[in-house]
């Protein structure tokens, strides 16, 4: 919509016989653009300007921790002939895919239970409460909980389920994973019931009166409208469990190496911030192609359309 | 049928702008307020410090906040510590072409070449710091090369301490040497931490390199990693800090650590874990933290006074106490409590550092030896490929 409209001609005194053209400011437009205008300028400040910066620093060099201006393509073919660098991202790539397909998965009908089948937000007050501790805590928590002598197993050892603490509980990617997914839920959660909320319950109704059981209903009506809002939380989740490198580090044991920590390495250790940047774009280039090959499943399945349902 | 908004299905429809105009006003006006608060705030301590202010990034329990409270106030001064967890982190505050401004702070064994390349030490002045002299100082660190070169001297040593193999007493038989580590009943159970410092020179050394550590060329650093296989093969997880592989020996996932603080021990009795340290005959990985005046320093005087300040026997004491570490001023042995003089064996100090030396860093870059960067690179493989 535009902000300026043109309004109905002003008629005053004399000047009767000529029309007058005047501007109004539409408030509405207004308002939109005021409300979006610091979150934009935030980005383009702190993002944008930044992300671009990086970009033309991995065409640099570096020496003693100072960038040297270049334009070479060195870093990406370096990274791209390490075998360290496919190994840490094929690590990261299952810890993102994992870590966002349960956080979706999970969330979606605590969603659905919130949105259409209770008017209390209890429960995602009750999901948004593990924000409250620290990140570093949860990791910790779950190492005492999945550890050799924590909880589950010593818990089984003395139901004598098991004679031998079960290793495969932490140090593992399952532990990861677990780990990742209880740090996600609330993302995910947060992003579906915000993507259902904007589904009136009437197409629901609507297509149960038209004889669509659960799964059509499911299939044909909330998953093309919430698309996005999928999406949404399943890129999200990804984008940050596979970038993660702390959780891997504490609870990953052999697959702790995800390319998150090679990436620090070359900005913290070794000081190579070219290099370093090389490696995030060509990072953010994977998760961009995990984003179209996402899209294009939906699309291949019908289930996104492409439209926008609600206002 | 209701409207969307009393269905709460969502807020379409109202104009929120309108409906929060004064709040959003009120909103805006007291966070300017805040944010102008918590900027003017930032210099508060500067503006109010009559007599100076210091800025000192170093490593926790190395900065003095403590032990030297008194001396603060009766000179009328502050003091900002921030702490780094690696040497890493004060080397990215001070590169590039906008530091931070820092007044005092620290180096590892090692990184002094590194700084010297990178051009961020200023000479010290050491008339001003009468703490740091040869009736003091302990002679190894006393204008050692590590601290002192080109008749200048641009780090004083503070404290110095080692990382050896740390062991859970009650699981496994005193480790004598490396190679004890490899014993099978601590498959699983044995541990390195992520800090190339305190282990490259032991990787070196167990593979026969230690005369030659920090410069390996390449087939030597190849022999060295693949030396250390079977001691990763033992291991099921990495530490990720000092302090994480304290927590795993605590917890009873790991039974020893590769190399450790000495202060370790310490940590895990207090969670009710008999731990001990054992130096093997090959020898222990030593480090010494020197502070030094970078570049961007605002009150050098004051920095000075502060580096002869942390000198003086009862701080140096107090504070290796705390830190479980070892003195550079000699006058501060006899105030050590005995436990700690023991394992630094001062009476024995020259056949202590024949058999653990300070070693420094791989170069920055060379033609003929494996470089800083390429060991960084080796260990993050050698990690992700265990």
């Amino acid at each position: 919509m535009n902000a300026v409209n043109q309004s109905k001609p002003v008629v005053v005194g004399a000047e009767a016989s000529v029309p007058i053209k005047t501007v109004s400011i539409d408030k509405k437009a207004l308002s939109g653009y005021l409300l979006a205008t610091p979150p934009l300028l935030f980005l383009i400040i702190f993002f944008l300007v930044p992300s671009i910066l990086l970009f033309v620093a991995s065409f640099w060099t570096s020496k003693t921790f100072t960038m040297i201006p270049a334009a070479t393509i060195a870093n990406y073919a370096r990274t791209l002939s390490a075998s360290g660098f496919y190994d840490s991202l094929w690590i990261s790539m299952q810890n993102g895919f994992w870590t966002a397909t349960l956080s979706t998965v999970i969330s979606a009908p605590v969603a659905y239970y919130i949105v259409y089948k209770t008017r209390s937000n209890a429960v995602l007050y009750l999901a948004l409460v593990s924000w409250f501790s620290s990140y570093l805590v949860r990791v910790y928590a779950w190492r005492t909980i999945l550890g050799t002598t924590g909880v589950i197993n010593s818990t089984l050892q003395q139901f004598g389920i098991i004679d031998q603490p079960l290793e495969w509980l932490v140090f593992s990617k399952f532990s990861v994973i677990i780990t990742l997914v209880h740090i996600m839920l609330p993302f995910t959660l947060l992003l579906l019931v915000s993507g259902l909320r904007d589904i009136k319950k009437d197409y629901l109704e609507a297509s149960a009166d038209l004889g669509g059981g659960g799964f059509t209903t499911l299939w044909k009506v909330i998953i093309p409208m919430a698309h996005k809002s999928i999406v949404s939380s399943f890129m999200f989740t990804f984008v940050l469990a596979a970038s993660d490198y702390i959780t891997p580090q504490l609870l990953g044991g052999r697959d702790a190496m995800t390319t998150g920590l090679l990436i620090a390495n070359q900005f913290r250790s070794v000081g190579n911030w070219p290099l370093g940047a090389a490696m995030a774009y060509l990072l953010l280039a994977v998760f961009m192609l995990v984003y179209a090959t996402l899209l294009g499943v939906l699309r291949a399945a019908n289930l996104a359309p492409g439209k926008r349902y609600h206002d | 049928m209701k409207k969307e908004s009393e269905m709460g299905y969502g807020s379409s429809g109202v104009d929120l702008l309108e409906s929060i105009t004064m709040k959003r006003r009120t909103f805006l006006l007291g966070a300017a307020a805040s944010a102008a608060g918590l900027y003017i705030g930032s210099f508060a301590p500067g503006v109010m410090a009559a007599d100076g202010h210091l800025e000192i990034l170093g490593w926790e329990g190395e900065t003095g906040d403590a032990e030297l409270a008194d001396w603060r106030k009766n000179r009328g001064i502050t003091v900002r510590s921030s702490y780094a967890s690696t040497q890493d982190d004060i080397t990215a505050r001070l590169a590039g072409t906008d530091p931070v401004q820092l007044d005092l702070t620290m180096y590892a064994l090692g990184y002094e070449t590194i700084y010297k390349e990178m051009d961020i030490l200023t000479p010290i002045d050491t008339s001003r710091i009468p703490n740091y002299s040869p009736d003091s100082t302990i002679p190894l660190f006393y204008k050692g090369n590590r601290w002192y070169w080109d008749g200048k001297q641009w780090g004083i040593p503070l404290l110095w301490g080692m990382n050896t193999i740390v062991y859970n007493v009650k699981n496994v038989k005193k480790p004598k040497v490396y190679k004890d580590l490899l014993d099978p009943k601590l498959k699983g159970k044995l541990t390195f931490v992520d800090d190339g410092l305190s282990t490259w020179s032991i990787i070196a050394i167990i593979a026969g390199y230690g005369d030659k550590f920090p410069n390996l060329t390449r087939a030597e650093f190849d022999d060295a990693f693949e030396k250390l296989k079977p001691y990763r093969d033992q291991c099921r997880v990495f530490a990720s800090s000092a302090g994480d592989a304290v927590s795993l020996l605590a917890s009873g996932e790991v039974d020893a650590v590769f190399s450790l603080s000495a202060f370790a021990p310490t940590e895990t009795a207090k969670r009710g874990v008999e731990t001990a340290l054992s130096v093997p005959e090959e020898g222990a990985a030593l480090w010494c933290d020197a502070l030094f005046i970078p570049k961007t320093a605002k009150d050098v005087p004051l920095a000075l006074e502060f580096i002869n300040k942390v000198l003086e026997p009862e701080t140096q004491a107090k504070m290796a106490t705390t830190m479980f570490s070892a003195v550079t001023n000699q006058k501060a042995i006899p105030l050590l409590p005995p436990a700690l003089r023991e394992t630094f064996d001062y009476n024995n100090l020259d056949s202590f550092f024949q058999k653990s030396k300070l070693y420094g860093q791989p170069p920055l870059s060379s033609d003929k030896y494996v470089t800083y960067a390429e060991w960084v690179d080796q260990w993050a493989n050698f990690k992700g490929s265990f």
